[in-house]
């Protein structure tokens, strides 16, 4: 988790290095002398080398210390601790709300194959993940907000506020699950230990539910986690549609202004958020999958063994010596 | 043969297909057997013969969207599983819940693979438990119960109940495969290549211990293999599979010492002489016919070494030999010398 922090910090450092425009212009405004300028780049630390900008940031993150904004004066983490928590709650909501569509439709899918409920389960699947978030986003606000008059359409904070822009976002992730789903069920549906469970009497629906659900979900875990960036980055463009003052926003606004450090504090909090995921998906398969779990045990067993046979070669050392 | 109430299994006239996209396959024609109660059958063929799919359509499993019970009836028990109706199609007598209870508590069956055959995610006591829940009224700590007798019974010992497949061996699986099987005191047992999948010593084992369950609980055996031996040692009666039909039936003393058919005949020669280990294996030549694309007259009759004109256009018939032994083949039709071979 940390090296990949590390390295997503490197990157963006790099591309902010590198992208044309200068941040100080932009601060100062266009009637700024240059004497002003110098100093002020002087003062942000701009005029030093890239590693020692790198390494000067390094250091005060592990401090906790994220910086401060150039444009605001600020310091980084309180404009990023505000945002986050909307960015939080919309990426599992919309996670939520993806995954308990998405896996009962993938199932239904795949028990009916073939038959119309595949092939609608199929295109609106495809819907989802051919649409452009803005568009599905705009598209939910008019029906909901404007016509039907059910759901906010300016974003408070409210739980009902939520609930468009969660929809929205989950919509974009349901294809790939469903998909995953589906084919990992159906070749589930027809492995030896479903037919196994059948000969011995099983019903169908407990064949399908019980014995195959749990075995076809690990999958769908899987690309839901990988999903789960696509997610963080797709928020961009529903908090920019919804105006939720979440991280996706405060990065896309900050890049424009070239703010570096508010948008590599953005970066982490990104970073860090598929990296948690990512370690929850696998804690995940071990709960699912007796295999998977079994392997993690094992590992740590070995790893323990090789500790004692060191300590014992160390003092068969000892007494040579 | 007329009506026998001693019958545990009576399959007539079965015709099964598995249809797909471009090809019916015909994986079963018109094959016609029966085990008596307490009696074992084997049915030997090569691979794609249809024996599986035999053994799956006695527990109407055959896989939903390409299996299909073309003709006959299957009747287990007295009880009709496959029936034909008005129109001369077979369909299932029973409906699903009733099916479901005649799965696992009247036929139980062995797969062949005993890597496959067990769920992953469940512990081996649980999937034997489950079985007997589902059969016997009964709590489940008695259900685990019988779990853990029937481990014992099968010699793993109880205490491993609550360990998951992955963490025994191909050889203890089968066991687990075959305590789950015989947890509810099956009549009729399908074992299908139980050993196939197992190496030498522990096939013993196995074999052994069907055979000693055989004869504790009285179960009716349906043993499909394609090993020879397996059958001389298991078996009451033999039936001889090839592409879907059965081309000769006897006891054991007919299979083996008044062979028949010349496919009989060719695996008993692929079989090792352990009496004289320099003779040659004489391996049947050429290859099953394509079950897609069966030849019109006997399926045999490009590998058989007694081909003769009438072969190539004409099914053979049955024809029974003596009480218990049939076989279908031109050669021994019209009352022919029947020791030709």
């Amino acid at each position: 988790m940390i090296p990949v922090t590390i390295a997503v910090i490197f990157i963006v450092f790099l591309i902010m290095h590198l992208t044309p425009g200068d941040p100080v212009a932009l601060l100062l405004g266009a009637d700024a002398t240059p004497e002003l300028i110098a100093e002020t780049r002087e003062a942000l630390g701009i005029n030093d080398p890239f590693f020692v900008q790198f390494g000067r940031y390094l250091l005060n993150l592990c401090k906790g210390d994220f910086g401060i904004s150039w444009y605001t004066g600020n310091p980084v983490s309180e404009r990023l601790f505000s945002a986050i928590p909307y960015t939080v709650k919309l990426s599992l909501g919309a996670m939520l709300v993806a995954i308990l569509i998405s896996v009962p439709l993938g199932v239904i899918a795949s028990v009916k194959r073939n038959t119309i409920a595949d092939y609608v389960i199929s295109v609106f699947a495809m819907i989802g993940v051919s649409a452009p978030t803005f568009w599905v986003g705009i598209m939910l606000m008019l029906l909901f907000s404007l016509n039907l008059r059910l759901l906010p359409s300016a974003f408070d904070g409210s739980f009902a506020s939520y609930i468009l822009p969660t929809v929205t976002q989950g919509f974009n992730m349901l294809a790939s699950i469903v998909r995953t789903q589906r084919s990992s069920m159906l070749e589930v549906l027809s492995s030896d230990y479903i037919r196994t469970a059948r000969a011995k009497g099983v019903s169908n629906f407990s064949a399908t539910y019980k014995h195959a659900l749990r075995n076809a979900v690990l999958p769908s875990i899987t690309v839901a986690g990988l999903d789960f960036s696509l997610l963080v980055g797709g928020s961009v463009a529903i908090e920019t549609v919804f105006a939720i003052p979440g991280v996706g926003r405060l990065m896309i606004d900050n890049i424009k202004l070239h703010d570096t450090p508010t948008v590599i504090g953005c970066m982490v909090f990104v970073s860090v958020m598929v990296s948690i995921i990512n370690l929850l998906v696998d804690i995940l398969y071990g709960l699912v999958d007796p295999r998977i779990k079994a392997q993690y045990l094992r590992e740590n067993k070995n790893a323990g063994t090789h500790k004692k046979e060191k300590r014992e070669s160390g003092a068969s050392d000892l007494e040579t010596v | 043969m007329g009506i026998n109430t001693n019958l545990m299994l009576e399959i007539k006239d079965l015709v099964v297909e598995y249809r797909t996209e471009d090809e019916i396959v015909q994986a079963v024609n018109d094959i016609t057997l029966w085990i008596e109660k307490g009696k074992s059958l084997g049915l030997v063929g090569e691979t794609g013969a249809g024996k599986t799919t035999t053994a799956l359509s006695i527990l109407n499993l055959l896989p939903e969207t390409t299996g299909f019970i073309k003709h006959g009836t299957i009747t287990l028990d007295g009880d009709p599983i496959i029936r034909m109706d008005e129109k001369g199609n077979s369909v299932a007598a029973m409906d699903d819940s009733d099916m479901q209870k005649v799965r696992g508590k009247k036929v139980a069956m062995i797969f062949q693979d005993p890597m496959t055959a067990l769920n992953p995610i469940f512990t081996v006591g649980y999937q034997i438990a489950e079985s007997v829940k589902l059969h016997q009224k009964c709590s489940s700590q008695e259900a685990e119960k019988r779990a853990e007798e029937m481990l014992e019974l099968v010699g793993i010992p109880a205490g491993r109940k609550d360990d998951y497949p992955h963490q025994f061996s191909g050889g203890m699986k089968q066991r687990v495969v075959i305590a789950m099987a015989l947890a509810c005191n099956p009549s009729l047992l399908i074992a299908d290549e139980p050993t196939t999948a197992l190496d030498v010593t522990v096939q013993a084992q196995v074999l052994e211990m069907i055979k000693d369950l055989r004869e504790k609980f009285g179960t009716s055996v349906l043993m499909i293999t394609h090993d020879l031996g397996i059958i001389a040692e298991m078996c009451d009666e033999v039936s001889v599979m090839y592409a879907g039909s059965i081309v000769e039936h006897g006891n054991l003393e007919d299979i083996f010492d008044k062979t028949r058919h010349p496919y009989t005949q060719g695996l008993f020669n692929s079989l090792p002489n352990i009496n004289n280990r320099m003779s040659r294996l004489k391996p049947i030549r050429g290859l099953t016919p394509d079950p897609a694309n069966l030849p019109m007259g006997c399926a045999f009759a490009d590998r058989c070494d007694y081909v003769t004109e009438r072969c190539r256009f004409e099914k053979p018939v049955k024809k029974w030999l003596s009480d218990s032994h049939f076989v279908a083949c031109h050669l021994y039709e019209d009352g022919k010398d029947e020791s030709k071979l």
